[in-house]
């Protein structure tokens, strides 16, 4: 078994929305589901392919301290994917194991666990505004209530990794896009988790920049972390020359473990021109 | 950097820093909105005064029923010149009831004493020649509670009782503080449900204030792994300060206020009248035991119920 495994998962954002808001725990509440959906289900929250699911059986593994690239062009559902991970998302049907647990089946109370296993790097950040960047990075691990000493340390440590010493006391707003990135990584590495997924990591910055960014992930991954990368920028892909997993309006198309990904193996994809 | 198993490194030391530094947020949040705790505090004392008086009225209702359902003992009389035997027999099926705490018997000769004694100098003259044998034994009882229902039970048992001539009790007077000192306690229990309500609102809502105001912090710690309760801990307390500081300063208000009206009152009174009320140094540690635990309990129960909505990972 891998250290990580989706196995059939199907995931509806508005049957996620649905049973957030308590319904189709009893049957009185399927009942009042089954009645919304009939009314205003699919048109109130409508998202993904055309029956509604952002993801649709999709399976596959990663083991331990893998590098794996999950690209597909915008909507395709890896941000989804990546929510799963950390179960900010549920299937509707499916499993997600990590560590031969089935992540969303487990008790409400190993969620915090769960989240400080995977760390992740979501495309909107989650800095704290008015926390500097150490704060911010420092934060990951106040709130577990690690020791103030071992704080400081490991919170130097991330910013040495991503090379941010000299920004340390600056507030979020004042950095590049790329430092933001640079300082999400630091704040995801922090409490040293098993995993890191990164979304979008190269999403809006310059060839320059996305590099460094591709270098400390790659550093990352050496030092015995598994990493997954979502993303739609297929150049960084071939730069690394890593497993590529694709996947195409919610549906797994192909999955290379082979070094280097082409583009041409892919032809509906690339003929539709939908990586930008 | 090595990998560490997350579940080991969860240690007691690590939830109690942890402990430590959602105190530190509680008093952020506290002075992120002053004017709205500020507020809350006021309900809390102001309930918990309304609430404290109340209570004040009740406890020396029950302190002046408890001592006049004792004043006026129920008596018994005899026959007039019973023999001593048969009186005995009264003596004995008044001992055997539970709930008689006080038992006084007196002989003929000793109430004619007493009759003397009572009548002074000279009516004492007049009664030179009178005889024992003429007055009846009475038995002077005390209940173990002020309930009309129980002696009226006395009454009717010991009138069945050969050589048992009278059973005197004022029962009106005892029906009439019990129902009192009854009517007290709803009246206390409703104004203390209908402002406990009051003050849960007001503390839940300053309480979701504060979640409100740090909405996105939230949502970063759940998705950083904080848990549940790290998360929650900060809003609780400050639910219970609220209600504890309120309570101090209710509790204060209640005692300097029966400090003053218990001097005003008892100016005329003997501290051992049966109209005296309680003095301050029982009444003191009274309110405090009724208003400090109601304040950061209904402080807590204010913050959990905005919490519950609003923090869920
Ligand atoms: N919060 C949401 N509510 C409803 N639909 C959503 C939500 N987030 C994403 N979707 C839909 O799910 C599908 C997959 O989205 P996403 O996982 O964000 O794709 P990607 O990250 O590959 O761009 C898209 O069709 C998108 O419209
Ligand atoms: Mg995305």
């Amino acid at each position: 078994m891998a250290f990580i495994e989706f196995r059939n998962v199907y995931m509806s954002y508005r049957q996620d929305l649905m049973q957030r808001a308590g319904y189709g725990r009893s049957a009185a509440n399927r009942r009042r589901l089954s009645q919304r959906n009939a009314v205003a289900g699919r048109h109130r929250f409508r998202s993904g392919g055309d029956d509604g699911y952002a993801l649709r059986d999709v399976s596959f593994g990663i083991d331990r301290n893998e590098f794996v690239f999950i690209i597909g062009p915008s909507g395709s559902g890896k941000t989804t994917l990546a929510k799963l991970l950390i179960r900010e998302a549920y299937p509707c049907s499916g499993e997600v194991i990590i560590g031969r647990r089935n992540i969303h089946s487990m008790p409400r109370r190993y969620i915090p666990e769960l989240r400080r296993k995977v760390g992740t790097v979501f495309q909107d950040f989650r800095l704290i505004p008015r926390r500097t960047v150490a704060e911010n990075i420092a934060f990951a691990l106040e709130i577990i209530g690690t020791r103030r000493s071992e704080i400081d340390l490991q919170v130097q440590n991330m910013l040495a990794m991503v090379g941010l010493r000299d920004r340390s006391d600056a507030m979020p707003d004042e950095l590049s896009g790329g430092e933001q990135q640079r300082v999400v990584i630091a704040r995801a590495m922090v409490g040293s988790p098993g995993i890191l997924v990164a979304d979008e990591p190269t999403g809006n910055l310059d060839p320059e920049n996305a590099l460094r960014v591709l270098q400390i992930l790659s550093r990352i991954n050496e030092q015995k972390t598994t990493v997954i990368v979502c993303t739609h920028d297929d150049t960084i892909v071939n730069l690394m020359q890593k497993r590529v997993i694709v996947i195409r309006d919610g549906v797994l198309t192909s999955d290379q473990r082979v070094a280097g990904y082409d583009m041409g193996a892919d032809e509906p994809y690339s003929e539709r021109g939908i990586f930008y | 950097m090595r990998r560490k198993r997350v579940r080991k490194s969860i240690t007691f030391a690590m939830r109690w820093r942890a402990f430590l530094r959602s105190l530190r947020e509680t008093f952020i949040n506290i002075l992120r909105h002053p004017f709205m705790v500020i507020t809350s505090i006021v309900t809390v004392t102001f309930m918990l005064v309304l609430l404290g008086a109340f209570a004040v009225f009740s406890i020396n209702a029950d302190l002046i029923v408890r001592r006049a359902a004792q004043q006026p003992p129920i008596e018994i009389f005899s026959e007039p010149g019973l023999e001593k035997s048969r009186a005995e027999k009264i003596r004995l099926a008044l001992e055997e009831r539970d709930d008689v705490i006080d038992l006084r018997v007196l002989s003929p000769e000793e109430n004619l004493e007493e009759f003397r004694r009572g009548l002074g100098e000279d009516g004492a003259k007049t009664l030179q020649y009178y005889n024992a044998r003429y007055l009846p034994w009475s038995f002077i009882v005390r209940l173990s509670d002020p309930d009309p229902e129980q002696a009226a039970a006395l009454a009717a048992q010991i009138r069945g009782v050969p050589g048992v001539a009278e059973v005197v009790y004022n029962s009106d007077l005892i029906a009439g503080l019990s129902n009192l000192s009854k009517t007290l306690l709803v009246v206390s229990a409703v104004i203390f449900v209908i402002l406990s309500g009051v003050a849960l609102f007001i503390i839940s809502g300053t309480v979701r204030a504060s979640v409100a105001a740090r909405g996105e912090e939230i949502e970063i710690m759940k998705y950083l792994g904080a848990t549940n309760s790290y998360i929650r801990i900060p809003y609780m307390l400050e639910g219970a300060l609220i209600g504890f500081t309120g309570a101090v300063l209710g509790c204060t208000i209640l005692i300097l206020l029966w400090q003053r009206i218990y001097m005003h009152l008892m100016s005329g009174t003997a501290v051992t009248s049966f109209l005296a009320l309680m003095p301050v140094k029982q009444m003191a540690p009274l309110l405090a035991l009724i208003t400090l635990p109601l304040g950061v309990l209904i402080g807590s129960i204010g913050s959990v119920v905005s919490m519950r909505r609003f923090v869920k990972v």
